[in-house]
């Protein structure tokens, strides 16, 4: 018997050295972004805040309902975030934006439309699975009248309903 | 000598001025012979067939005489055969034979037609007396006739094995010409009576005593010349048991001839004739020469060694291997304790004095004492078969109260079944190889034993085999070349050659209720037995366990018989054969290839050609076809089955999937519109 090799671990080369260095790119970036970006950051907690509670809250087995919250209340928060961008990135801006109710209720409301959007979806693809399935289902029922048709009854037989082996084949 | 034919005549039982003619409707035979029913002619009758008035429609001043067989009873059909339309001299004329319907047994029946003698019977019965014959008529006129009738049956080949003063016959109404009667409407030597048998054929059953051979014929003609002489019967009222007894402890010109007087011509014929040992007994040859005036010095009968002192058995004495046996043979269930108890080894080492015979018998005894208990009762009765057998070395074959000669096995057994009696000491005797036992003490070497032998194996393996084809109707036809096919499917028509089964079968067809199967074990033992080709296939496929393979067996066998045989077109029968076709167009799975069928099966049933019918009905590659479709069918069906199920059962699954697909599909969209949307933000504010 040949002597088994000791499986060897192959050594990766970017395996503790990349994470280092995105760890160290976050150090090193992190804090003057932070820092030169903090009207943005602050705008986009406050405005995407029920996303985050989405994500918070939603316990379900592959948690798609904070996508849902997070893209329409995106979808929402983009026209605000441009003039944020575009007109004054500042922290005064930033707050003059959030503090208006309309434009809060623009991008709460695009969130709250997240939520319909992901509540009333699976009806109606549910709906369209078992309209599919029934046709599925009629075109078998016609396929197995079919075999009947051509083969008689004992073609709908399976294997364990046969207690009489079959003949062994005549000699000739 | 003018007053001499008055007495005969006086004497014969039956002699008629003026010949009985036929009264009342004939049923006619072959288009010639006009056979009375109405018209019986008792006087005539044999023990084993009725005798009827019977004229010729060629020749209307004839006087024939009809008989009907027994159904039960086989003919001898190979004699029939050879003396039919023969001129035999002292042989009563067989003119033809033939089957027809007759009314008074409401089927059909074997009828032989013979040249009515018009002298009568020699003698009315057994019990009756008559005029002696003096000796010389006897020995100048009746031997010799006799003796030339029995040389030229002798010269075809055939024994009478029906020699009797009542089966003797005035062929003139002067009584100048005596014949032999009818020997063919019975088993050879069925209707004898002990005394006309040698010890060993009288030992036998009365169908099992074989063809047996001329020394057979002889000493019946001894026996019967003496009746003549005396005209009467010297043992009447004796039992044939008493009778065997007496003759093996006498001897039978002893015992028949007993204190009369005879005159010397006839003591040296009677001695010469009647004696017990085969071997010694006058041949045809020698009773020629004897007529021809060549005088023998008289046998002079041989004793058997007569013990010292006799062995006690069930209250008597007795002094002879051979009379002790006979005696036991009787008293089967009390033969084995004096031989177990080895009270016999002792008294035939010190009362017989027969060493060797003595080592045999301990030597079956220690055999049996060794068998396993089990079979300890087989065992025993094999013992004193062959324990009789050692005893009596000439004595026939002896198992229980079966007994027969090797050749009387045949029409023993179709004895047996034409009667429906129970086979199963037949059967026994077989299984037990128990003829074997009986070759195996032969005292001398003889080559035709060897084959005899080797048949009885043939058929021991044919019983243990109890499918068609094979069992006991197979022995039945292996042991009777000669005899009918037995099916009641075609009784009525006596089949004797294999040619003649499917034209039988044919006829059947005509008139027999259609769900009837047209094949029975008769029928395939009859096929295996005469049909001179290999038709194991058939007969296995005929046995096969399931119902399509025996109907395409049955199909293929009588097929086979028609490919080579003919005829060339059996409509009745493939139409009848059509009929059971049903499973055999069932098997196929195909719907379409059965509806084609049924449109082609009734041009072929038309056809009458089985072989045709066959290949049609067989065909393997659109069998594998359909048995290859079908398997696809089933595996189609099944997965669509497993698949439909799937949607029936699977709500609740297709209730988690919507859930979960919708949910994908509202984070996809919604990521979608935020994205087209930052896009179109984007675009405006730069462009």
């Amino acid at each position: 018997m040949a002597k088994k090799k000791p499986t060897k671990k192959i050594p990766n080369p970017q395996g503790g050295i990349g994470r280092g260095r995105i760890t160290l790119g976050l150090l090193v970036l992190g804090p003057p972004a932070l820092f030169f970006f903090l009207p943005t950051w602050v705008f986009l907690g406050l405005s995407m805040l029920p996303s985050i509670v989405a994500y918070i809250v939603d316990r379900s087995p592959y948690r798609y309902g904070w996508v849902s919250v997070a893209g329409l209340n995106l979808a929402g928060v983009a026209p605000y975030l441009m003039k944020l961008w575009f007109e004054a990135h500042s922290m005064n801006n930033a707050l003059h934006i959030l503090s208006n109710p309309f434009d809060l209720i623009v991008m709460y409301g695009a969130a709250g439309l997240g939520w319909v959007m992901h509540l009333s979806v699976p009806p109606v693809v549910g709906a369209w699975l078992d309209v599919t399935s029934q046709r599925r289902l009629t075109q078998l029922r016609s396929i197995q009248r079919r075999l009947i048709s051509e083969w008689g009854e004992e073609v709908s037989r399976q294997e364990d309903d046969e207690d009489i082996a079959a003949p062994p084949s005549r000699r000739r | 000598m003018a007053k001499e034919p008055e007495k005969k005549k006086e004497a014969a039982a039956v002699v008629r001025k003026e010949p009985v003619k036929g009264a009342g409707t004939p049923i006619l035979l072959r288009d010639r012979y006009q056979v009375f029913p109405a018209t019986p002619m008792f006087d005539f009758d044999q023990p084993s067939a009725t005798a009827f008035a019977c004229s010729d429609k060629r020749d209307p001043n004839s006087y024939l005489l009809a008989y009907v067989c027994k159904p039960e009873l086989p003919p001898r059909i190979n004699v029939l055969r050879s003396l039919k339309g023969q001129q035999i001299n002292g042989v009563m004329p067989l003119l033809d034979w033939g089957v027809a319907e007759w009314p008074l047994a409401g089927r059909q029946c074997m009828i032989v037609i013979y040249q009515r003698p018009l002298g009568g019977r020699v003698m009315p019965s057994l019990e009756s007396e008559i005029a002696p014959l003096d000796e010389y008529e006897l020995v100048k006129k009746i031997v010799p006739q006799m003796a030339l009738a029995l040389k030229e049956l002798s010269g075809r080949g055939i024994s009478h094995r029906a020699i009797r003063p009542t089966n003797l016959f005035w062929m003139d109404d002067l009584c100048e010409q005596m014949v032999l009667g009818d020997c063919v409407t019975s088993p050879p030597a069925y209707d004898q009576p002990v005394l006309f048998e040698g010890i060993e054929a009288g030992m036998c059953l009365p169908a099992a005593r074989g063809s047996g051979g001329h020394a057979d014929d002889l000493y019946a003609l001894g026996v019967s010349m003496l009746m003549l002489k005396l005209g009467r019967d010297p043992l009447k009222g004796v039992e044939a048991s008493q009778m065997i007894k007496s003759k093996i402890t006498k001897g039978t010109y002893s015992l028949v001839v007993g204190e009369e007087r005879l005159p010397l011509s006839m003591i040296e014929l009677l001695r010469g004739l009647l004696c017990d040992d085969p071997s010694e007994r006058w041949t045809v040859n020698d009773l020629d020469l004897w007529t021809n005036g060549r005088r023998l010095s008289p046998l002079q009968p041989k004793q058997e060694k007569r013990a010292v002192r006799g062995f006690a058995f069930l209250g008597e004495e007795y002094n002879t291997a051979r009379e002790l046996a006979f005696v036991m043979a009787e008293n089967w269930g009390k033969a084995a304790e004096p031989m177990l108890d080895g009270q016999l080894e002792v008294w035939l080492r010190r009362g017989i004095e027969n060493k060797e015979m003595a080592d045999q018998v301990s030597a079956a005894i220690k055999a049996v004492k060794q068998a396993p208990g089990a079979d300890q009762k087989a065992a025993e009765d094999l013992l004193v078969t062959r324990v009789l057998m050692l005893l009596d070395p000439m004595s026939p074959i002896r198992y229980k109260g079966f007994s027969a000669l090797p050749l009387g096995f045949g029409p023993a057994l179709a004895v047996i079944m034409g009667s429906k009696a129970d086979p199963k000491l037949f059967a026994e005797c077989i299984l037990r190889d128990v003829p074997h036992i009986w070759f195996e003490t032969r005292p001398e070497y003889d080559a035709s034993n060897s084959q005899i032998d080797n048949l009885f194996k043939d058929l021991k393996a044919y019983m243990q085999q109890t499918a068609m084809g094979y069992g006991l109707e197979r022995v039945l036809y292996d042991l009777n070349e000669a005899l009918p096919c037995q099916s009641p499917l075609v009784a009525d028509s006596f089949v004797v050659d294999i040619g003649e089964l499917l034209p039988a079968l044919e006829q059947t067809a005509k008139k027999i209720d259609p769900r009837t199967m047209p094949m029975d074990r008769h029928i395939a033992a009859f096929i295996a037995c005469r049909f001179d080709f290999n038709v194991e296939r058939q007969i296995t496929a005929l046995n096969d366990k399931s119902s399509q393979n025996q109907l395409l067996g049955m199909l293929s066998l009588l097929g086979t018989v028609q490919w080579r045989l003919g005829p060339e077109s059996l409509p009745g029968l493939a139409s009848w054969m059509g009929a059971h076709l049903g499973p055999v167009v069932g098997a196929f799975h195909s719907r379409a290839r059965r509806r084609d069928m049924e449109k082609e099966l009734p041009r072929l049933v038309r056809s009458g050609n089985l072989p045709e019918l066959f290949a049609y009905i067989d065909n393997h590659e659109e069998k594998r076809r359909d048995e290859d479709g079908y398997m696809l069918a089933r595996a189609e069906y099944a997965a669509s089955s497993q698949e439909a199920g799937e949607i029936e059962s699977g709500s609740e699954r297709r209730n988690q999937q919507a859930t979960r697909y919708g949910h994908q599909a509202a984070g996809v969209i919604s990521m979608m519109l935020a994205l087209i949307v930052l896009s179109i933000l984007l675009m405006i504010r730069f462009f």
